[in-house]
């Protein structure tokens, strides 16, 4: 039960560290971004460049997708001057549309780059085992998987809901206008958050690249889920996500554990009961 | 000086003729198009760009050779963008522009959408390597010709060989996806095992499958049942990026000394290739084309010299072999009928028997299913190696010992 738990556990994280930059987009320019997991292949790709077949440390993993995060953020930032930036005010379907273009280009841009074939990272050393926790046998990297969600979770609500920074992005993505009137550079912090939101994407491909296979498919693996986590936790709400993620997690469990022959299943049923609950989330829709 | 009306006349005349020009004439002046139908995008795009390969290597060895009746070999590719819509697209588009040979490949799902359409247009068609029963059974047609392996074949061969050459294991566990082509593999598997246990008097018995979603994230409830399935031997039915990502979070469980026996279904050696240093300590895979191990044969030999000048990779998947065998078939077919035309050809395939990458190619006439030779390799980690990895040992079976019954349009019973 407790393994059961804790497998779960590792899995609401992962999807959280994606779901991040996917909801602060949302939540600064009302756009769902499509891009988003071919943004998260990308700083895989990245992060694997960088290291090779095995990373020398947990800290050379973690420098990697810092690093993997910084090229993807910059990508954003090209992103958002020259494609979301000409879109600000249209209808929201030509953005949609948009992020799916840069999805193509993106993930087509990646196979040409670092090919087809599967290629695979292994965890650094520390990170290559398990610890015994009551008894039950725990990988490492789950644990920490869960403890870079955490990390992540805590550092992103600081800045939203503490810094100084934050409380502009926030002022900005509730009122642009007003908040250019009263003397705040409003593109600038769209463009600042469209380049962390996409730098998170990054970031998460560089932490998570050990756990998975490396391979022109990896961004749809998380995509769908994240989704389903932004959706369930209230689009463009942070805490919201993270809730959903630990939802996730729970529902993933009791899905393992009492209905092992139908994995997956109650994950969508879940959402489902959530929207018909809360249907602007648990936490509703936010503007940051 | 010719005046109006000699010029009208011979113009009016030469017209006429060309008109009346026969189209194998007509057909005959130019190189012999062969459409290759395959997924280039999305998550079947690394097996279609190796059906792709195949088949351009399979051509330029025909070129190379002189051409067919004198003629060369033009192929004709096009994505069929991961769906049955996108390969019946494509067809449409060739068959309209005159293309009547083909080889299709990778999922059934998207042969199965122009099977019904062979006849009617004239055309044969080599499929490549798809393995579902429907296509030599219950969705038959005379115009299609597989050189695949089906599932009771390859998969039932490889239950009966772990079965025989591991007698200590007495208890499987099976993990897959909910597909129905993966169950067919795992029941043929099983049935194999079961067979040879059954011969030598002994049990063999299989836990019920451990399912995982396709394309997910994370398979560690997946491990941790497998793990304590109490199993003497595991066999793995998960595909491409889910079987590596799988193998990869299992490391740390230690799966391979969980279990005395380890089979994988068919990702074979891109297992290694991608785990390297880090591979499995001893696995089974089968294969349709291990070029090292089959270094007697000449064609499998060239095809891999010319496959490693392609794309600088020692080791190709088994669909490069596969795919410049089915150019082959259609080349030697038409060698033999000298014409397109689907009556000609069908005969000439039927009677054909060559020797190709894959080892001899020779169709079944009842349901043209191809009965070649079954490989299985073991391999795994080594310190031997640079790569991290070798191959250990390699085993065969007779394919027609385990083909199952022809009941071509009806279902297999």
């Amino acid at each position: 039960m407790l393994f059961t738990f804790i497998n779960s556990l590792t899995l609401g994280m992962a999807v959280f560290l994606i779901a991040t930059g996917l909801t602060l987009i949302f939540g600064i320019m009302r756009i769902l971004n499509f891009a988003h997991g071919a943004c998260f292949m990308m700083g895989a790709y990245i992060s694997s460049t960088i290291l090779g077949d095995m990373p020398g440390s947990v800290w050379a993993l973690i420098g990697a997708a810092l690093v993997s995060g910084l090229v993807v953020g910059v990508f954003g930032l090209i992103v958002q001057h020259v494609v979301l930036a000409r879109l600000h005010g249209q209808d929201e379907h030509f953005s949609l549309i948009a992020t799916y273009a840069v999805m193509l280009v993106t993930a087509g841009a990646i196979k040409m780059v670092w090919g087809l074939e599967f290629h695979s990272v292994d965890p650094p050393p520390g990170l290559d085992g398990g610890v015994s926790i009551f008894g039950t046998f725990v990988p490492s990297f789950s644990l920490f998987i869960i403890a870079a969600g955490i990390a992540v979770f805590l550092i992103l609500d600081y800045v939203i809901h503490r810094s100084w920074g934050g409380k502009l992005a926030v002022a900005i993505a509730r009122d642009g206008w007003t908040s250019s009137l009263m003397g705040i550079n409003a593109p600038l912090g769209i463009s600042v958050v469209v380049t962390g939101s996409f730098a998170l994407a990054g970031l998460a491909g560089g932490l998570l690249l050990p756990n998975q296979t490396l391979s022109p498919v990896l961004g749809d693996t998380f995509l769908l889920l994240a989704f389903i986590t932004i959706v369930i936790g209230g689009l463009g709400n942070i805490r919201g996500a993270f809730i959903a993620a630990l939802l996730l997690a729970v529902i993933d469990g009791i899905n393992a554990w009492f209905l092992p022959g139908s994995p997956g299943t109650l994950i969508y049923l879940g959402m489902v009961t959530c929207l018909l609950l809360w249907p602007n989330g648990i936490l509703g829709e936010s503007r940051l | 000086m010719f005046n109006r009306r000699q010029f009208l006349m011979t113009g009016t005349a030469a017209a006429a003729a060309t008109v009346a020009m026969p189209a194998v004439l007509r057909a005959q002046s130019g190189p012999i198009r062969i459409g290759v139908i395959t997924t280039l995008t999305g998550p079947g795009q690394l097996y279609g760009q190796y059906i792709k390969d195949g088949c351009e290597l399979g051509a330029a060895a025909v070129n190379a050779a002189g051409g067919v009746n004198g003629q060369q070999i033009e192929l004709v590719v096009r994505d069929d963008k991961n769906s049955p819509d996108g390969a019946l697209a494509a067809f449409r588009e060739l068959t309209g522009d005159g293309v009547k040979l083909f080889a299709q490949g990778t999922f059934t799902a998207n042969i199965l959408a122009t099977l019904p359409l062979l006849a009617e247009n004239d055309v044969t068609m080599a499929v490549v390597g798809a393995s579902s029963l429907a296509i030599t059974h219950q969705n038959f047609t005379r115009n299609m010709f597989r050189l695949g392996y089906s599932a009771p074949m390859c998969f039932g061969g490889y239950g009966y060989l772990m079965a025989d050459k591991f007698p200590e294991v007495a208890k499987w566990s099976v993990l897959r996806t909910d597909v129905q082509a993966l169950k067919d593999i795992t029941d043929a598997f099983q049935n194999g095992a079961q067979k040879k246990a059954k011969e030598a008097g002994r049990e063999v018995s299989f836990n019920e499958p451990i399912l995982a979603p396709v394309n997910a994230p994370d398979f560690r409830n997946q491990i941790s049942q497998v793990s304590n399935s109490g199993a003497d031997g595991l066999f793995n039915c998960l595909q491409g990026a889910d079987a590596i990502s799988y193998y990869k979070q299992a490391r740390s469980f230690e799966l391979d000394k969980r279990f005395k026996l380890l089979c994988d279904s068919a990702n074979e050696l891109s297992i290694a290739k991608a785990l390297g240093k880090n591979m499995l300590d001893s696995i089974w895979s089968w294969t349709a084309w291990y070029p090292q191990g089959a270094k007697d044969n000449p064609v499998s030999d060239a095809l891999h010299k010319a496959f490693v000048a392609l794309r600088n990779d020692q080791y190709p998947n088994w669909y490069v072999g596969v795919a410049h065998d089915c150019i082959q078939t259609l080349a030697q077919g038409y060698a033999k009928a000298k014409s397109t035309a689907s009556a000609d050809l069908i005969p000439a395939i039927e009677g054909l028997s060559f020797q190709g990458a894959v080892g001899t190619v020779a169709f079944r006439q009842e349901d043209h299913s191809f009965a070649g030779d079954l490989t299985y390799i073991r391999f795994g980690r080594s310190e031997k190696s640079e790569s991290g990895w070798e191959v250990f040992e390699t085993a065969g079976l007779p394919g027609a010992d385990f083909l199952e019954p022809a009941t071509p349009g009806r279902p297999l019973n």
